[in-house]
């Protein structure tokens, strides 16, 4: 390939077509132009609407999401392959990363003929959460949100029913009082919602956020109960602070999650810096590192971060978690009761990941399949019980 | 190893691009999408070995999609049908660097798109891409026709500021709309 030269002309292109070109880049186009046939019918293109929109069309249309999970999927395979090949199988982690869907385990079947056809038994299947809060306005009144985004923009209040913007609400009076709203975010449900200074807030199961129409005064304040992802706007007049019992977390624009389902509060920080005080102790956050704020102490410690925010990606990502840790997460995502039946090994531990879009039943296939463990589904109980092994 | 955030970079900004370039070369989008695929997996691969210099990589991305095409084309028997009737252009080199011309222009054009403010990129979809009329969009989003086309006349402005109205023609249409 000559270098440069195409990108150099698509540069060109375009600034010829927007009419930009100064006198020396005319005198550059219009040789390039002038210098073979096909240059002139590459211009043309972009008059025949037949031509260059079915070509935006096109790009348009390819799923950037599912490729790249595609190309996951594959990465996770040959990874598991090779790790196969090594005999890198260490008897107290079992490894399931390979599982990310269910058409990889059919892959793998393919692949690897010892594979025994696993079976879960399933009563009633159970879905993957869905979108959907409950949002309860300061004067009283109260929605029921199917949609997954909430935006707050010039006192008003929108969801997005079928992508499309819908005014739920307006302030009416403008008042410059600082007043609270309240999202609550139910078990197997995910919300995601804009705050009015263009902040994102993605809120987990069984959580909840209270939040104001407008920041009024030199700060800007929610409240959190349970786990929320921020990504906040810079506003370096105004800091931007959550409060989550007795610790807060002060920032100016970063992104970073809190993690506070227990007593014992847990922050991470993805970019940017955040201070945390709870009133005793008070310290700054690096990217990558993790606060622990319980009883007046605050602990510092370096954190994976993919595992941490592992359910903002839409995942379950498990690290030498036990079989307790992973069955509190699928309980609060497919809101079912999980129930425990005969001598467990809780001391056995994890590694893996699994997509949480897919159906219960798949999911606890793939950590049958990876563990010595026996799955059901019935009547929205999953149990759980030792193998025949 | 740079990192999943670098390769999810690289694959979100050069993924679609790449796709239309291969469809250019052998005519089918998911065909052309394999082949994407896999010359993106063979880099990530390699990733160490090449520089990190975006536009290396992404030149290097343009020759193994090439390069793909010519050996899925040379050595794959089983789909020799398939050749048949769609016939590969085994193109010279200028044609080849006038296709990626092509493509990377068109690139621009949709990250400008890209880049409106969401109100106007709503609007802008809805007229261009889903060919609504400016009455039909307004009663959609509930929402006046002189809302409409300013926020159209928006999102033209960011688009081509002063486009000659012989190019783009659909687009202009949208603008003078």
């Amino acid at each position: 390939m000559n270098n440069n030269e195409p990108f150099k002309t698509a540069e060109l292109l375009i600034r010829f077509l927007r009419n930009e070109l100064s006198q020396e880049e005319d005198l550059l186009f219009k040789k390039w132009l002038n210098e073979d046939p096909r240059n002139r019918d590459l211009l043309n293109r972009f008059k025949d609407k037949r031509y260059y929109y079915e070509d935006l069309l096109q790009m348009n249309k390819i799923d950037l999401d599912e490729a790249w999970d595609r190309n996951q999927r594959k990465l996770k395979l040959e990874t598991y392959r090779s790790i196969k090949r090594r005999m890198l199988y260490v008897a107290a982690s079992v490894i399931f990363v390979l599982a990310g869907t269910l058409s990889v385990l059919k892959m793998k079947a393919r692949y690897d003929k010892e594979v025994v056809e696993e079976t879960v038994a399933v009563m009633h299947d159970v879905e993957a959460a869905s979108a959907g809060a409950n949002l309860l306005l300061a004067d009283g009144t109260s929605y029921s949100l199917q949609s997954d985004l909430l935006s707050v923009r010039n006192k008003n209040l929108y969801t997005d029913e079928d992508q499309k913007d819908q005014l739920i609400f307006q302030e009416k009076i403008n008042s410059d009082k600082l007043v609270y709203n309240t999202l609550e975010v139910p078990k197997a449900k995910y919300f995601k919602m804009q705050l009015p200074d263009g902040t994102w807030v993605w809120i987990n199961s069984l959580s909840s956020l209270q939040f104001p129409i407008e920041f009024v005064g030199d700060e800007r304040k929610v409240f959190l109960k349970g786990e929320a992802y921020f990504e906040v706007a810079h506003d370096e007049n105004k800091p931007f602070i959550v409060e989550s019992g007795d610790t807060k977390i002060q920032v100016l624009g970063t992104s970073f999650n809190i993690n506070a389902y227990s007593e014992s509060i847990h922050t991470t920080l993805a970019e940017g810096s955040v201070s945390i005080d709870n009133g005793k102790t008070a310290l700054v956050l690096r990217p990558g590192e993790m606060a622990r704020s319980a009883e007046g102490e605050i602990k510092r410690e370096k954190v994976d971060l993919d595992y941490v925010l592992a359910w903002v990606n839409n995942e379950f990502v498990f690290k030498n978690d036990n079989i307790l840790t992973i069955a509190t997460q699928l309980a609060s995502w497919y809101g079912v009761q999980v129930k425990f039946n005969g001598e467990i090994n809780y001391n056995k531990t994890y590694t893996g990941a699994i997509s949480r879009q897919v159906n219960l039943s798949e999911a606890v296939r793939m950590l049958q399949f990876a563990s010595d463990l026996v799955f059901e589904i019935k009547d929205n109980n999953l149990i759980i019980k030792k193998g025949g092994q | 190893m740079k990192g999943i955030d670098h390769r999810k970079y690289v694959f979100n900004t050069y993924y679609k691009r790449l796709c239309l370039f291969a469809h250019k070369l052998v005519g089918d989008i998911d065909m052309a999408e394999d082949i994407v695929q896999d010359a993106i997996f063979s880099y990530f691969n390699k990733e160490d070995e090449v520089s990190s210099d975006p536009s290396v990589i992404l030149q290097y991305l343009y020759s193994s999609v090439r390069f793909m095409v010519y050996n899925k084309y040379r050595r794959d028997k089983i789909h020799e049908k398939y050749w048949e009737q769609n016939p590969f252009k085994e193109m010279d080199e200028y044609s080849l660097e006038n296709e990626i011309t092509y493509v990377e222009a068109l690139t621009k054009i949709q990250e400008i798109i890209a880049t409106m403010p969401q109100a106007c990129a709503t609007i802008f979809r809805m007229g261009y891409l889903e060919e609504l009329s400016n009455k039909e969009i307004a009663e959609s989003l509930n929402i006046s026709i002189n809302t409409v086309k300013t926020q159209k006349q928006r999102g033209m402005k960011i688009l081509l500021t002063k486009l000659d109205p012989e190019y783009l023609p659909f687009l202009s249409f949208l603008f003078l709309g």
